[in-house]
């Protein structure tokens, strides 16, 4: 079972991988696994909320349904709405969110919910810069930062109310269409 | 968040628009060190409109500070330099480049000077 914990602290570990200057593998691979910890959390609470009571083997089936595109997706939303709410707290929904009646809004009315999302999002782009983008520099504070990111992000969605992770996880859940493993 | 729309008739609103939000960032950044100027850490943002995932506008705030490269992890001035990316990233929302994907990267003067 992959465990966020042992993640994180990997990533850490790469901060520190050889004396001086780490090299640029390690320090990408550690930014990566700064994102991983945290999506690996999310999937690991999406999981047990929607089938708490089956076994490790069957949650981690269903952990492996959830892409990382939904998730973001999701994350931007619930942000999204959370701006517009700070703006303007009496804008109706849109159309599009209207969909999932009261979930969007239980989810992001609440700010450690929606700031572990922020992190979220911003983890998982700079993972694409680590993993694709050639020209991305990354130094040893980089990482430092990544790993506080996704620690941090993970206090924020531990520290958040029940009720707001359940309407997040509820929507992780019904918008897929299929539960097969990918 | 923006996205980019299809077809030519949209191509110029989203060029200006990026434009306009990459003006909003580079004053983000401007206005964030003249602030920070005092501290001891004495921070640069430079910024950086990229491509990130999906061949989407990616823009890169790029917040540097007066550390050694190899500094001693036992020894990160973790508090201060939160304080720093915290307040950079509060100035985000709101603006014209908020409404784009961004994200907040951190190095050394020192480093960026090598490269």
């Amino acid at each position: 079972m992959i465990n966020p914990d042992g993640v994180l602290e990997h990533a850490r570990r790469l901060v520190s991988s050889s004396p001086g200057r780490p090299r640029d593998a390690d320090l990408r691979r550690g930014a990566s696994a700064a994102y991983y910890a945290v999506f690996h959390d999310i999937t690991d609470r999406a999981a047990r909320h929607l089938i708490g009571s089956s076994s490790d083997a069957d949650r981690n089936r269903i952990r492996r349904s959830w892409s990382h595109g939904e998730i973001v997706s999701l994350a931007d939303m619930v942000v999204d709405r959370s701006q517009t709410l700070a703006a303007s707290p009496a804008v109706p929904m849109t159309k599009e969110l209207s969909e999932w009646g009261p979930l969007v809004d239980i989810a992001a009315h609440d700010g450690n919910l929606v700031a572990a999302l922020e992190l979220f999002s911003e983890l998982q782009r700079q993972r694409h810069r680590a993993d694709y983008d050639h020209d991305a520099t990354f130094e040893k504070l980089t990482l430092v930062a990544a790993c506080q990111d996704a620690q941090r992000a993970r206090g924020l969605l531990a520290g958040a109310s029940a009720s707001s992770r359940e309407a997040l996880f509820t929507l992780l859940t019904v918008r897929r269409k299929d539960f097969r493993e990918r | 968040m923006g996205y980019l729309k299809s077809g030519p008739a949209h191509a110029q609103a989203d060029a200006e628009a990026l434009d306009e939000a990459l003006h909003a960032a580079r004053g983000i950044g401007e206005s964030f060190a003249q602030d920070w100027h005092d501290s001891t850490l004495s921070p640069a943002v430079s910024v950086v409109l990229d491509t990130g995932a999906d061949d989407e506008p990616l823009f890169v705030f790029s917040l540097l500070v007066e550390l050694d490269e190899d500094f001693d992890v036992d020894n990160y001035p973790e508090a201060e330099i939160e304080a720093l990316r915290s307040d950079l990233r509060s100035r985000v929302p709101g603006t014209p480049v908020g409404d784009w994907r961004w994200l907040l990267a951190t190095g050394t003067k020192a480093g960026a000077a090598r490269r």
